[in-house]
């Protein structure tokens, strides 16, 4: 069940959406562009994270993970702070940067997870992780 | 809750609709809900009510020639929402007008009289066919706030839907309305002829 780090290609338009570049086959993601999708390039940030459940083969998408629970190598921690603009990645496993990314998002970028009103638990999914947690105290990365 | 069965003739789509805007109008032809325009996005959004964010909507597909399904969260000074395509089988959101597809087929093959519904709460999008959730759920963050919609793309014969129903989470709303109203009524009319 790998997860991967990527980024988007497509003009935006019906015919010609914009789409993980080099994905095939089953995949979703979560879009960490800037401005949300507005523009392709994600108005200073074009990244996502994605997940299939086969491997994928395209130079474009970074493995990160095989699995929520694996620890993020530094090759991994590199490209992501490159990828997000940010000064470093701390976050130890995959799980963890989902929590941290998605909960506290840097400053200008990305908008955090909305808290469902009927629980006030924040939720985050991709492929099989499925995080449900209270929402944490507001901080940012580096 | 909203809930509208399009069993009227009535171009553009009015009666508690409103054309999103950057796209073409949908009408009501008598029995269902299309296109206007060839090769056209169409979308209108439900703009009789607001619902909270947390929300659905729900529709039955009356052909699925082209693209066409429900719409949450959509915002009524752009085209931007979440919306799923029973054609191209994915799970999208339309951002100022620009397209993006977050999570890919296959998802669900569609016929006639199959019921879509789309669900959004906090940041957690889910699909469902008949009642049977689809998709494995969905997390996206770009859109906050937005109201029920339906989009059509195209007038090709045989691409309509009939039937929305729009239902709020914060308002008690996880189950359709129209339903069990309908339910009640019968059971009404029972005993009053008893």
């Amino acid at each position: 069940m790998p997860f991967y780090l990527g980024q988007w290609t497509g003009a935006g338009t019906r015919v010609d959406p914009c789409v993980p570049k080099g994905a095939i086959g089953a995949w979703s993601v979560i879009d960490l562009r800037a401005d949300g999708g507005a523009t392709p390039s994600g108005g200073g940030v074009n990244a996502l994270l994605l997940h299939s459940p086969v491997a994928q083969l395209d130079p474009a998408l970074k493995l990160l993970a095989n699995a929520e629970t694996d620890v993020l190598d530094l090759a991994g921690k590199t490209a992501l702070a490159s990828a997000l603009g940010l000064a470093s990645v701390t976050s130890l496993t995959f799980h963890d940067l989902l929590v941290d990314l998605l909960t506290n998002p840097p400053a200008g970028k990305w908008q955090a997870v909305a808290a469902r009103l009927d629980t006030g638990m924040v939720e985050i999914f991709l492929g099989p992780v499925q995080i449900s947690m209270a929402p944490p105290a507001p901080a940012t990365l580096g | 809750m909203p809930s509208d069965n399009f069993n009227r003739v009535e171009n553009p789509l009015a009666s508690g609709w409103t054309t999103t805007t950057g796209h073409s109008a949908l009408q009501a032809d008598g029995a269902n809900c299309d296109g206007t325009v060839n090769s056209g996005d169409h979308s209108s959004y439900w703009s009789a009510q607001t619902p909270s964010g947390d929300h659905w909507t729900e529709i039955t597909w009356r052909g699925v020639a082209q693209d066409s399904g429900p719409c949450v969260r959509n915002q009524k000074t752009a085209a931007t929402m979440y919306n799923y395509d029973a054609v191209s089988d994915v799970i999208a959101k339309i951002v100022a007008g620009a397209f993006t597809t977050l999570q890919s087929g296959p998802l669900a093959t569609w016929a006639n009289n199959d019921v879509g519904r789309l669900e959004i709460q906090g940041s957690t999008i889910k699909l469902k066919k008949n009642g049977v959730q689809v998709n494995t759920n969905l997390t996206d963050t770009a859109i906050a706030g937005g109201t029920w919609a339906i989009f059509v793309f195209s007038t090709a014969a045989g691409n309509a839907v009939d039937n929305f129903n729009g239902g709020d989470f914060a308002a008690g709303g996880a189950f359709p309305p129209v339903p069990e109203a309908a339910i009640l009524k019968d059971r009404l009319n029972t005993l009053l002829r008893m």
